[in-house]
């Protein structure tokens, strides 16, 4: 049976929406749940561009504080397990 | 206690430092194959651009495909884990380069291999570049001296030229590489040696070599041996070309050996077919002709206006059982502006360098030849010529005249001459004063085993009582009448 290429187009649209619309969700990682006050400072005036309408919020206990966000494949490390990382690599430099 | 006071300069610099934020582009590996990973995630990542893994270690990105993205491990890739994380960096695979490279061994990323201090440097030069384009370049016209009797003679090299070593394995072509470089010593060219997938302990005899001959002070070794990843001898002689373009934009001639090109198509076909790549014939990807002649084409002879500068290539391929219609044979012959065949039968027969000289071309090369040279060589291409005709031909008969025994004497010394010791680069009036010595009929009288002998004698003399001839030729690079006859004079004197 064919399939009515129309039918076909449309349904490869729709799905390529979706993979998107979740592709480009933020999520949210964090130590401990973030308060509703928090959660304004971070969409309001931290990053106002982002999209938080049906932002993801997960708790992660390996990131010892701050939050990390994540917009598809782009992250934005703002945590203290990303800065010690950081610090660690630039020490292991010295040589 | 300077460590540990600089771990603590160094924290404190950090922690001053208010943290900036900053997006980067994250990627979960989902597969690890041999130096091979395929991540998720990177969507926004660029060919060719540098991702971190954790502890340092650096992966290339050379595939992207719609939601995945194939890198190659620049390092030990034997931690890497399904699961682990890496970030986009947003810059492209450079190397340091700077004049304290000279003398030293390093590696596919210009790491030192030798255990002396690292490369310190400024200047990053880009590992893949597209090559000079056709207004910058100069035709070849400055001679490349080997020091080789039978390459400088018959199949000259000018600077800038791309001139293929090919034959067997064992059948000397490392050595008339080496040579070549031995012979730079008073020429003002940088040599480096990239060896891809050679055995550690060949590099460091070679290496040992260069030393003992104080031609380490202008080389650099770029090693990938066949221990190291796939990945590392891939991005070899592209590191070593990266070198090299460094000293040519200063001004410099630059001679590169890539040892050797069959072992860089092997590591990129296992690289390609772990990648799935599709795989074309003999199991080669698709773009394994541009593998080579990409990497070919960056050696040049820039123009004055931009510069100055060169780059010589001696690539080097081995041929099984002397097939030079193979794949990669072909291939590379076509890229290139000539080849030195080898041959094992002439290598048994003795006759060492083992250049079969009917197939050995040099394209560009006869421009760049100097007069002096020209003018004994010209007669010798043309003795060597009727020799080989005549000798195949003479097998049969039994009864020859007087006109032909006299080509065939001629040509067996001139084939007699021609041979070379190992190590022993000869200066450009040295070459001459034996060719001439050829080609003007004064060995037609020595007996071919005695031929050996005459040679050093005459050298000897030359280095005696010819000083100032040899200093005069080497000078002027013209060899004139009056030259010609105080040569006369000095092997008559013999």
């Amino acid at each position: 049976m064919k399939i009515n290429p129309k039918l076909k187009n449309d349904l490869k649209n729709f799905l390529l929406e979706r993979i998107q619309k979740e592709q480009n969700r933020v999520a949210v990682y964090s130590a401990d749940a973030l308060d509703v006050e928090e959660i304004k400072v971070l969409s309001e005036k931290k990053f106002p561009d982002l999209n938080w309408k049906d932002a993801d919020y997960r708790i992660d206990k390996s990131i010892i504080a701050g939050v990390i966000i994540k917009i598809g494949s782009k992250t934005i490390d703002l945590s203290l397990s990303g800065s010690l990382s950081k610090l660690s690599n630039t020490l292991y430099e010295i040589d | 206690m300077k460590l540990i006071d600089e771990y603590l300069k160094t924290l404190e610099r950090e922690l001053q430092n208010k943290p900036k934020i900053e997006t980067v582009e994250t990627g979960i590996v989902s597969q690890v194959k041999d130096g091979v990973v395929i991540l998720e995630g990177l969507d926004q990542v660029a060919y060719g651009e540098l991702i971190e893994f954790k502890k340092n270690l650096l992966g290339y990105v050379i595939d992207l495909t719609e939601d995945e993205v194939g890198a190659i491990i620049l390092g030990d890739y034997t931690g890497i884990a399904a699961g682990d994380k890496a970030k986009a960096l947003g810059y492209t695979l450079s190397i340091p380069v700077s004049e304290s490279l000279l003398g030293r061994v390093v590696d596919s990323l210009g790491l030192p291999q030798d255990g002396k201090t690292p490369i310190k440097s400024k200047t990053f030069y880009p590992v893949e570049k597209i090559a000079a384009g056709v207004v910058k370049r100069q035709p070849v016209k400055v001679s490349l001296q080997t020091g080789i009797k039978a390459i400088d003679a018959l199949i000259p090299i000018g600077r800038g030229q791309r001139e293929l070593i090919i034959g067997d394995r064992g059948t000397g072509k490392t050595t008339i590489a080496i040579d070549t470089i031995l012979n730079q010593k008073e020429e003002d060219v940088i040599c480096i040696y990239c060896a891809i997938g050679q055995k550690n302990s060949k590099v460091a005899a070679i290496v040992e070599l260069l030393k003992k001959n104080k031609a380490d002070k202008y080389t650099i070794v770029v090693n990938a041996s066949a221990a190291d990843s796939v990945a590392m001898q891939y991005l070899a002689p592209y590191t070593a070309c990266a070198i090299g373009e460094y000293f040519m934009d200063k001004g410099k001639d630059v001679l590169v050996v890539y040892d050797d090109l069959t072992k860089h198509a092997w590591a990129y076909r296992q690289m390609s077919l772990i990648l799935r790549r599709p795989a074309g014939r003999e199991a080669y990807p698709g773009d394994v002709f541009y593998l080579h002649s990409r990497l070919l084409e960056r050696a040049c002879r820039i123009d004055e206006k931009y510069g100055g500068g060169s780059i010589t290539a001696l690539p080097i391929i081995e041929t099984l059982d002397g097939d030079l219609s193979a794949y990669i044979p072909t291939n590379v012959i076509s890229i290139t502006d000539g080849q030195i065949s080898l041959e094992t039968d002439l290598f048994n027969a003795g006759i060492r360098p083992a250049i079969n000289v009917g197939l050995s071309v040099s394209r560009v090369g006869g421009n760049a030849q100097t007069k002096a040279m020209k003018a004994v060589a010209g007669k010798l291409k043309l003795d060597l010529a009727q020799y080989r005709d005549l000798a195949a031909f003479s097998q049969f008969e039994s009864e020859l005249d007087e006109e032909t025994k006299k080509f065939l004497n001629r040509g067996a010394k001139v084939t007699q001459i021609l041979k070379q010791k190992k190590n022993k680069p000869l200066s450009l009036a040295e070459q001459v004063a034996i060719l001439w010595a050829a080609s003007n009929a004064y060995l037609d009288q020595i007996p071919v085993d005695q031929i050996d002998t005459f040679e050093n004698k005459l050298l000897d003399a030359l280095r005696s009582k010819g000083k100032k001839w040899l200093e005069k030729i080497n000078k002027n690079k013209i060899m004139d009448e009056k030259d010609g006859k105080e040569l006369e004079k000095l092997i008559k004197e013999l």
